[in-house]
């Protein structure tokens, strides 16, 4: 078996942490054992690209306890090693280390699509996008792909416009049970202790300003509020500025709330949200992070250009000091720092999103999809819900007769 | 927060201490002061340097000064404390609190700030006290309460046992994810342990519940301390500082803090 990952014998402590994981996520159990029982996988080739920690191990085993033959792969910055190497003793192909640098995740991913997949689970899409760019030769054997991020969708609808998707993926992102819920929860509790950790200092009282009002903004805005802080929003989308004036916070232009930030977190997906123009804006001291995200969200690269200079490094934590003689700390190099510098979102909120994962891998082979991006019908995100819905100790209520009558009815 | 210069020198000690620094102008006689012993223990080398300093001696003992009877010293020591424990909780457990059923033991401001922090990043927030008083504000507040006593029985993801006018809880009797938030050791009762469920997780021997492992307030030693303990070694400083000048102590922490 052919594996490309940094100590095999690490393979115990991550398979501990599996084992945790595994212990918090019925749902992702019940639609894999759906999947098994179905024989949907049986056989098939199923990459999966993704995070590699302890919940996203569990999805690989479970594809591979439903029958699949599963390959991993996944990004230096977000690798488990210990958790790489407990999935090798498992069996499956990984190509995933921690000291991988973007040529090697590259290479990584190229790696993992030379087992020419049947089917990518994907989180970011650069897997798929590398499939038709690289590989275009696996296309035909492709069968689909799933997609659980808002920044991997949006080029994959930017492909499918242009006519360069050529096989069906199913927006596992824009699931209810998945955007509602892993983005706005997971992605808020994970980003907010993650930045809390890395700085170590108190946040209530303290200005904390958001950018983006999307539901990881707003999670992210919720979390840092419950924790005591002075929270305020900037927004460019007037419908969102306007909810998050009606959650209570204050909503300012970019480059204006960050002349008080005491932290600065960008929750868009949108490269240079927090450009030269906002860093130079930051008091000095404050710190500057990245929740969710994609590279240069904060634009280090222009920043550099314009004459910024690391002049300090404690760990995760870099100061930058800017031509205006501020230095503003950088926390985790501008990285999407639930996952970079944490370990992901919390276990039962992954839990969901890869309940939603699985049912959209069940759907895609269970249906006749044309090439382009493809929403998760109703029926399959609620039966993922109902599943989720039991495990958190909710009942779900029905509808009664009258309301049913009422509901069919159009007499006035 | 503090400045990136300040975070490069992280021996620059009673640089750090902006409250005490307000307190210890506002005067004092006395070269000794006796702070009951369920205050946090300063790391010698600030006890060292605030004597040398300011010439004051700051001990600990049962009969000592009382800082959680002043109520401005309760609120910003809970704020602190409880980002100490949920920020353990949510690193060490890698498990989601808004959606799970939390219950926060103790009759005094800790207990308060947990809950409502949860209730608020939308979990259900159990506060479990038995003044009646601590229980109605709570009500009034849209919390669930509930008896201390009646803890064990409560089906709950999580409990988070604050020790404040409670025994320590045995956690035995618990189930789910088990936190000892107090300042002092003194949520929970001791217990054996089996296996380590996962660093800083650790499972009772015997009964379900598993128990985060929570930081002290202070660490033993200066280089261990980040900002949040910073903040706590000043808000001790600064109270040993008000008492030794006979000062209104609820009255000027609370002005100090908002200055």
């Amino acid at each position: 078996m052919s594996a490309r990952i940094r100590d095999a014998a690490l393979w115990p402590e991550g398979l501990e942490r599996i084992r945790f994981a595994q212990s918090f996520m019925p749902v992702t159990a019940a639609v894999a054992d759906g999947l098994r029982a179905s024989g949907a996988v049986a056989g098939l080739r199923i990459g999966v690209s993704d995070v590699l920690e302890p919940k996203t191990a569990s999805v690989a085993l479970a594809l591979q306890e439903a029958g699949a033959e599963v390959v991993v792969t996944c990004a230096g910055r977000n690798t488990d090693d210990a958790v790489a190497a407990a999935l090798v003793h498992s069996g499956i192909p990984v190509y995933a280390d921690s000291r991988a640098e973007a040529a090697d995740d590259r290479e990584n991913v190229l790696r993992l699509l030379d087992h020419r997949p049947q089917v990518i689970v994907d989180d970011g899409s650069w897997t798929i996008r590398l499939a038709h760019t690289e590989r275009p030769d696996i296309l035909d054997g492709l069968r689909g792909a799933t997609e659980q991020t808002t920044s991997g969708v949006r080029p994959l609808r930017t492909m499918a416009r242009e006519g360069a998707l050529r096989v069906p993926v199913i927006a596992a992102n824009d699931a209810r049970t998945k955007s509602l819920f892993d983005n706005a929860h997971g992605t808020g509790q994970a980003v907010v202790f993650a930045i809390l950790d890395l700085l170590g200092e108190p946040i209530a009282a303290r200005d904390v300003v958001v950018a983006g009002f999307g539901p990881v903004g707003a999670g992210i805005a919720r979390h840092a509020r419950a924790l005591g802080a002075r929270v305020t929003i900037a927004e460019v989308d007037p419908v969102a500025a306007l909810q998050a004036v009606f959650a209570g916070y204050p909503v300012e232009a970019l480059k204006d709330a960050a002349a008080h930030a005491d932290l600065l977190i960008s929750a868009t997906g949108v490269a240079r949200t927090v450009d030269v123009e906002h860093l130079l804006a930051l008091p000095d001291g404050a710190a500057v992070a990245v929740g969710g995200g994609v590279r240069q969200e904060i634009a280090l690269r222009a920043a550099a250009e314009a004459g910024a200079v690391e002049v300090a490094r404690a760990g995760a934590v870099a100061g930058l000091r800017l031509p205006n003689g501020r230095v503003v700390r950088v926390l985790d190099d501008g990285n999407c720092i639930n996952v970079s510098a944490a370990e992901g979102n919390p276990i039962q909120i992954m839990d969901l999103s890869f309940g939603v994962q699985l049912a959209a891998v069940g759907h895609l082979l269970g249906s006749d999809l044309s090439p382009g991006v493809h929403a998760l019908p109703r029926a399959v995100d609620d039966a993922v819900a109902a599943h989720a819905l039991r495990a958190f100790g909710g009942v779900l209520d029905e509808r009664s007769p009258h309301q049913l009558r009422f509901l069919d009815s159009w007499t006035p | 927060m503090s400045t990136a210069s300040d975070r490069a020198r992280p021996d620059a000690g009673l640089g750090r201490l902006a409250l005490a620094r307000r307190a210890a102008a506002l005067g004092g006689t006395r070269d000794a002061v006796v702070l009951t012993s369920r205050v946090p223990a300063l790391p010698p080398a600030v006890a060292a340097a605030v004597a040398e300093e300011w010439g004051l001696a700051i001990g600990r003992g049962a009969s000592g000064f009382d800082a959680f009877a002043v109520p401005s010293f309760r609120l910003l020591a809970a704020r602190p404390r409880a980002q100490q424990v949920l920020r353990a909780v949510s690193r060490r457990t890698n498990l989601v609190l808004p959606g799970s059923r939390a219950v926060v033991a103790g009759e005094g401001a800790l207990a308060t700030t947990l809950a409502r922090t949860l209730s608020t990043l939308g979990a259900h927030a159990i506060l479990a006290a038995a003044p009646r008083g601590a229980r109605l504000r709570a009500h009034l507040d849209g919390l669930e309460t509930a008896d201390a006593e009646d803890v064990p029985g409560i089906a709950a993801d999580y409990v988070l046992l604050t020790g404040e006018g409670q025994p320590p809880a045995d956690p035995a009797r618990l189930r789910g994810v088990v936190a000892d938030a107090s300042y002092d050791g003194s949520g929970l009762a001791a217990a054996a342990f089996g296996e380590p469920a996962r660093p800083g997780v650790r499972r009772l021997a015997g009964g379900p519940a598993l128990v985060v492992d929570i930081p002290a307030p202070l660490p033993a030693d200066l280089p261990d301390a980040d900002g949040l303990a910073w903040g706590l070694v000043d808000l001790v400083v600064a109270t040993a500082l008000l008492v030794r000048g006979d000062h209104d102590v609820d009255a000027r922490l609370a002005e100090l803090a908002v200055a």
